[in-house]
């Protein structure tokens, strides 16, 4: 909870400790959150007070940065009952971190899903940095029912490419893909609180707008302003038309 | 002749965006339903058939993009492929509608979407308009009906 008592969700975002770690926190805190290294110190472990905007909503939100030597080591601790209040206030969280199609997949697999069993309700990303891993092993990978192990929950861990080495937009279901696609599902996570944007709102295509009709009400809404006496009502009535209008006529 | 039972949106998530019952079904039964169907349709791989047998009906679901559309169907009566064709037109009518649509289009104009399926598929599930155009014109005077609405509940 905020000081002035909005509420402010957290996402964690967890890297592999390892050589790359400034350029994978760079471009992930960029591409991602569009968190600039000039405005930004992208040392600091919780990055707080920013915000996150589509066309419909606005939600504020802290980022929680941690890093991690031993994947396995990490994400025990955090489904540990001792990390149950810091997973209760995530709205979702990103690993990045090379996956592995070797032995220790299973392993992998099998850590990612009790991860994402106790993530009710909250995004579940893992950033895979291993440039071998192609787009389309990744959708299979998705696709394979191991990896929807916490659908009951209705909850999944998604693998994400974070090289891009084809450079395609798009995978072969036409779904985004890298870092937009992170975007689209943070996009569509349950926050808490937020407020809507002024949007402007879809509409068939349409050029037949009533005119005369329109005149009318400009004339009906221009008598009614004269007829307020009071001149805050009277710029509130206009604003409020004007907002109107402007609508109808989109 | 169409007979759908029930049209489901559900995301790769496993959040349901979207969901119109034809049939009368308990809630219970209806939440087993979607459990089980988010679990089945959300599993299957890219090259597998798009008509899978569940109970005693057929569903027959697409993926475009992060979204799979769920139609489970009355065996003796639905044709699956025709099925196919009811839910590609919804979003064509959809991304025409919205202009290029995604999930969060649906989620915050959740509204939209009924009104252009309920302009689609009657209350008992039988396929009412096939025309994209005419079911945009219906949807485009829904919307100046309800603009207008708004203009006079201000005015007044």
């Amino acid at each position: 909870m905020n000081e002035d008592g909005s509420v402010c969700n957290k996402i964690l975002i967890a890297f592999q400790d390892n050589d790359q770690i400034a350029n994978l926190k760079e471009s992930v805190l960029g591409e991602v959150f569009r968190l600039d290294k000039a405005n930004t110190n992208h040392d600091e472990n919780i990055i707080k007070g920013l915000t996150w905007s589509t066309k419909y909503y606005e939600v504020r939100y802290d980022l929680y940065v941690d890093t991690f030597d031993d994947f396995e080591e990490w994400c025990k601790d955090l489904i540990s009952s001792e990390y149950d209040d810091l997973r209760e206030v995530l709205s979702g969280i990103i690993v990045i971190d090379s996956y592995t199609m070797e032995k220790d997949k299973i392993d992998q697999n099998k850590l990612l899903g009790q991860l994402g069993s106790v993530l009710q309700d909250k995004f579940f990303v893992f950033m895979n940095t291993n440039k071998d891993i192609s787009q389309d092993v990744i959708d299979e990978l998705n696709d394979d029912n191991s990896m929807q192990l916490t659908s009951d929950s209705g909850n999944s861990v998604e693998i994400i490419n974070y090289h891009n080495v084809s450079n395609l937009k798009l995978n072969q279901y036409n779904e985004k893909i890298g870092f937009e696609r992170v975007r689209e599902i943070i996009d569509t996570c349950e926050w808490s609180g937020g407020h809507r944007v002024q949007t402007v709102e879809a509409k068939a295509d349409s050029t037949d707008v009533d005119l005369e009709s329109v005149f009318n009400r400009l004339k009906e809404a221009r008598l009614k302003y004269l007829e307020i006496e009071d001149e805050d009502e009277r710029e509130q009535f206009a604003l409020e038309i004007s907002n109107e209008f402007a609508e109808f006529l989109q | 002749m169409t007979q759908i039972k029930y049209m489901l949106l559900i995301s790769r998530q496993g959040k349901v965006r979207l969901q119109k019952w034809y049939v009368s079904l308990p809630n219970n039964e209806k939440t087993k339903i979607i459990r089980n169907l988010t679990s089945i349709v959300l599993s299957r791989k890219a090259k597998m058939c798009n008509i899978v047998e569940f109970g005693d009906h057929k569903v027959v679901y697409k993926r475009y993009a992060s979204l799979y559309f769920v139609c489970g169907i009355t065996q003796e009566v639905d044709n699956e492929l025709l099925t196919l064709e009811v839910i590609h037109r919804f979003v064509e009518t959809m991304d025409t509608y919205f202009g290029n649509v995604c999930e969060l289009d649906i989620i915050f104009n959740f509204e939209k979407a009924y009104n252009i399926l309920d302009d689609m598929l009657m209350c008992d599930g039988s396929l009412a308009e096939s025309s994209k155009k005419e079911i945009l014109n219906h949807v485009k005077t829904m919307d100046t009906m309800e603009h207008n609405d708004h203009l006079d509940r201000v005015l007044s």
